[in-house]
């Protein structure tokens, strides 16, 4: 299996977090407060497009609201193929992170 | 709080993200800018959150386009591949191609480049918008069929400058032919020495190289060079200050050479090497500046910026009335700068001017060729996409959309247009020198260097490439994927009559190039063998100069001492161009009656030498001593003319009052283009500007040697130039030739390229009916049978092309010949004969490939598929 990248894994654990109210400002904010950096659009557009073509991401379209300018949400919800590359890519931190010594990074 | 919907996000932005984004995901991701955006506006205020909104837009945008760029590159790359793997598949076929819209875009490059070279004369100067100059139509004074004259009377130009308020600047141009020029003991003959105001150089651009430019002209001896000249003349030493000899009209005067210019450029309706003050002419000549009866120069005006040049043409009626006599008729308008140099129709050009006739004629061969290279490609494309049918199939089944069949063929065409543009750019840089010399232009051509050309080439070929490509792209998207995969099956018979239309449209045009072609050649040919009632052959022409005018008579009786030498003459003219005109007087003419006559004066052995052939009366004769004394023979038409039944021995006056002694028969004395106009030929042996001489056929080199000689002892100051008389009167023809060549060239590669068309289409044909091929011949059908079954269906169509072709070519020769005056006349064979090259042209271009498709062992041929 290929390993995800990053931002997509950031993104994919945002979802996952986020339950059934994974959508694009919310995802936007979940991570622009838990890295503290700020995010744009583009850069969670783009690993979100990756993720939707790879299968790992399904949507669902969710109701509009008025500061929306009447424009309807799409909900994002993990597949299992997601969940199982999550898994994969955190197996193969722990088994990378698990051969380095504590003290090397002191 | 209420939702605030009275922030909206900046319209522009909003509309641009709104194209960047894919359609499924727009609304969705409006709306969350548009959520965040009206968060941001509560939190931070309105401004902040527009910036924010823009930045966005800006990065999304950016992905867009990086994402689209990307895919579009790896799609773009994948289709050069397929297109090259194509290319190298099919050679023949690719090569057969290439070369035709190669040939059509050589042919097309090269035509435009001498459009645009027509087309920028005298463009170069700064005010050339605001430059004229004024003609002269004098109504009634036809000469060669026009009478609009480039000749202006002297006092003209000071007149228009004082009165005139919207000429800013306005100068006169005199050119005098053969000057000598002598530079210490260095002679030149310099072809046209220019006289000008010195208001020239502040109406044209001509930039001065060395010299003060406030004192250009104003030294009534000084003389400005050309670059050009000074080298001539001095090398590499300063010309400045330096003095020049010249000779003009006998009258020997020094100048100073004052300053140098920049070489005009050739593409100048004159061209100047040396130009001195006019004022100085006319005070070598004793001329009257106040004259407005002798038109003898030119007038070049600048105007005001905006002036209405057709309102000026009225004031120079006030002009006339103000300062000339009352008998002053001539009617003078502005023509532009600009205009000069395609406009044939004024007499007295400093030089011979381009036609706009010509230049369009060969623009509209240029398109027409460029429009049979790319028909043929469109043929060759789309017979040739059956074969790619499974392609397109299978490409269409794993999710091609039409769109993208489209541009991958078009990108085919692209692939093999770009390929043809380099072969054509070669091929032009290759012919261009012979081209220049053949249309007697510069041209030059530096796609590099050249600013306007390298994107009109490439703008050319995508064009091209577009046009070829677009009927095969969309005529291969409609390929329905199941048939298609099945092998051609529904699609075989589709797009046959559009080829079929096509190939007729190839032919009739090379057709119509062909019978051009053979009209042409037969005016020529007619041109050639007409007898146009004088001697053309073995007579060599001399100009005179200085010391043979003075001893004309020495110097013949010295020529015919040589037994070689069987005959010599002087006169005013040569006999296939008489170029003076006058009202016909005599005693007693009244005054209503105006007959227009040409004047040839000639000496005693001029219609002997010409063997111009006598109708009544005698020829000139020293026996009769009278005959000095002032003799005229006069033509048919002339004789005509004057309604005189026995003209012979009645008086006419030209110069002096003198007799007619005889009548000639009517001959041609201009060109065919024209009508036999009346004809004086007066005796005057003085002033004569050539000399004729009849040689023997044998040894020539030693007669020309002796001639030579003779002319040194007679004119020691100028070169011995001379011409044959026979290459004079085929220089009168000369755009003739022009365009026979052109004809055939252009008929030859039109015919080159259709049936390279052809050949495609019969060879593509033939594959596809190998398995049919050889069941016939299995059946016993013979070669020829199934060669003659595979070329019918070709020529009928070239048949066709030749019904269609005939009106065209007919309606097109019939007004080119109504140039001349005496013209040969079109026949049924000039027509039979053009449809029967082609189609043996066409007819042997197809059976050397049907025969190698009948040819075909049949056991191989079942094998096929």
């Amino acid at each position: 299996m290929k390993l995800i990248s990053r931002a997509e894994e950031l993104i994919l654990l945002a979802i996952l977090s986020l339950g059934d109210n994974a959508y694009g400002i919310s995802i936007l904010e979940f991570l622009q407060e838990k890295t503290g950096n700020s995010w744009s659009f583009a850069q969670i557009y783009d690993p979100l497009d990756k993720l939707t073509r790879k299968g790992y991401v399904r949507k669902r379209q969710g109701g509009s609201t008025p500061e929306r300018g009447g424009r309807p949400k799409s909900f994002c919800k993990l597949t299992a193929d997601g969940r199982a590359a999550l898994l994969e890519i955190r197996r193969v931190q722990d088994a990378v992170w698990g051969s380095i010594p504590e003290k090397s990074l002191a | 709080m209420m939702p605030i919907r009275h922030f909206s996000p900046p319209p522009l932005a909003e509309r641009l993200v709104a194209r960047a984004l894919d359609e499924e995901e727009r609304s969705v991701r409006l709306g969350d800018l548009e959520e965040r955006f009206q968060y941001l506006v509560q939190e931070r205020g309105e401004r902040r959150a527009r910036v924010w909104y823009r930045w966005q837009v800006m990065l999304l945008v950016v992905l867009a386009v990086m994402n689209r760029f990307f895919w579009s590159c790896i799609m773009f790359r994948n289709n050069l591949i397929v297109a090259w793997r194509n290319i190298k598949r099919s050679k023949a076929y690719s090569v057969l191609n290439i070369l035709g819209l190669a040939t059509g875009m050589a042919v097309f490059i090269l035509i435009m480049l001498f459009v645009r070279y027509e087309l920028s004369y005298d463009r170069y100067h700064a005010n050339a918008q605001n430059i004229c100059r004024v003609i002269d139509e004098s109504p009634g004074v036809y000469y060669l069929g026009s009478d609009v004259w480039a000749t202006t009377p002297a006092p003209l130009a000071p007149a228009m400058a004082r009165d005139i308020p919207e000429v800013i600047r306005a100068t006169r141009i005199k050119v005098s032919n053969d000057v000598l020029i002598s530079i210490g003991d260095k002679h030149f003959s310099e072809n046209q020495f220019f006289w000008a105001d010195p208001q020239t150089f502040e109406i044209f651009s001509f930039p001065l190289v060395r010299g003060d430019r406030s004192m250009v002209l104003k030294d009534p001896f000084s003389v400005l060079l050309s670059e050009r000249a000074a080298r001539r003349f001095f090398g590499d030493a300063d010309p400045v200050g330096r003095m020049v000899g010249c000779i003009v009209y006998n009258i020997t005067s020094e100048f100073r050479v004052d300053g140098v210019f920049r070489d005009i450029p050739a593409n100048s309706h004159f061209v100047m090497d040396i130009v001195a003050p006019f004022e100085t002419e006319a005070k070598i000549q004793n001329r009257d500046l106040t004259q407005w009866d002798n038109s003898y120069l030119y007038t070049y005006v600048l105007l005001r910026k905006g002036a209405d040049v057709r309102a000026l043409d009225r004031k120079f009626l006030a002009l006339i009335k103000k300062y000339a006599a009352k008998t002053h008729k001539n009617r003078y308008s502005l023509q532009a700068l600009t205009r000069i140099h395609l406009n044939p129709q004024v007499n007295a050009e400093i030089s011979p001017t381009g036609d706009a006739r010509f230049v369009f004629l060969l623009a509209s061969i240029a398109v027409l060729v460029l429009a049979i290279a790319c028909v043929n490609y469109m043929n060759l494309a789309t017979a040739r996409s059956l074969k790619r049918a499974k392609e397109v199939g299978l490409r269409k089944v794993v999710g091609a959309g039409k769109g993208q069949i489209v541009r991958q063929f078009l990108g085919d065409s692209m692939v093999l247009t770009f390929l043809a543009l380099l072969i054509a750019v070669a091929g032009v840089l290759f012919i261009l020198p012979a081209f220049n010399t053949f249309v007697e232009r510069k041209i030059v051509f530096n796609p590099l260097s050249d600013m306007a050309l390298m994107p009109g080439l490439v703008l050319l070929a995508a064009a091209v490439g577009t046009v070829a490509g677009s009927y095969p792209a969309f005529f291969v998207a409609t390929f329905r994927p199941v048939s298609a995969l099945k092998g051609m099956g529904a699609s075989k018979a589709r797009g046959r009559s559009l080829r079929n239309a096509l190939i007729i449209f190839q032919f009739a045009a090379s057709i119509v190039l062909i019978i051009c072609t053979i009209g042409v050649r037969s005016q020529l040919r007619y041109i050639r063998n007409k007898d146009m009632g004088y001697e053309r052959d073995q007579i060599m022409i001399l100009s005179t100069r200085r010391g043979l005018r003075m001893n004309m008579e020495a110097f013949k009786t010295e020529l015919i001492r040589n037994p070689a030498v069987l005959n010599v003459s002087a006169s005013s003219c040569l006999p296939n161009n008489v170029d003076t005109t006058t009202v016909a007087n005599w005693p007693g003419r009244p005054d209503s009656v105006k007959i227009r006559m040409y004047v040839l004066e000639a000496d005693y052995d001029f219609t002997g030498l010409y063997r111009l052939k006598l109708a009544r009366g005698r020829d000139f004769s020293r026996e009769y001593p009278s005959d000095a004394g002032g003799t005229f023979l006069i033509n048919e038409s002339a004789r005509k003319a004057l309604g005189w039944d026995d003209p012979v021995g009645r008086e006419l006056s030209w110069g002096r009052i003198g007799k007619i002694v005889g009548v000639i028969n009517d001959y041609h004395m201009h060109s065919l283009h024209l009508p036999i106009m009346p004809l004086l030929i007066s005796l005057n042996p003085e002033t004569p500007r050539y000399v004729s001489v009849k040689i023997s056929g044998k040894n020539i080199p030693a007669t020309l040697a002796f001639i030579r000689k003779t002319w040194e002892r007679f004119e020691p100051d100028y070169p011995f130039e001379y011409s044959f008389f026979d290459e004079v009167f085929d220089r009168a023809y000369r755009t003739e030739r022009r365009l026979g060549k052109i004809f055939s060239a252009f008929a030859g590669l039109a015919v080159l390229i259709a049936c390279l068309g052809l050949l495609g289409l019969a060879s593509f044909t033939a594959e596809q009916k190998t398995k049919e091929i050889a069941i016939r011949k299995v059946l016993g059908a013979s070669s020829s049978e199934i060669i003659f079954m595979l070329s019918r269906e070709f020529l009928k169509w070239v048949v066709v092309a030749n019904l269609a072709a005939w009106p065209i070519g007919y309606f097109a020769m019939r007004t080119w010949l109504q140039n001349f005056a005496y013209r040969t006349s079109l026949t049924v064979p000039m027509f039979l004969g053009a449809g029967l090259a082609t189609f043996f042209i066409a007819a042997a271009a197809i059976s050397l490939q049907t025969y190698r498709a009948a040819a075909a062992n049949p056991v191989e041929s079942m094998r096929y598929e």
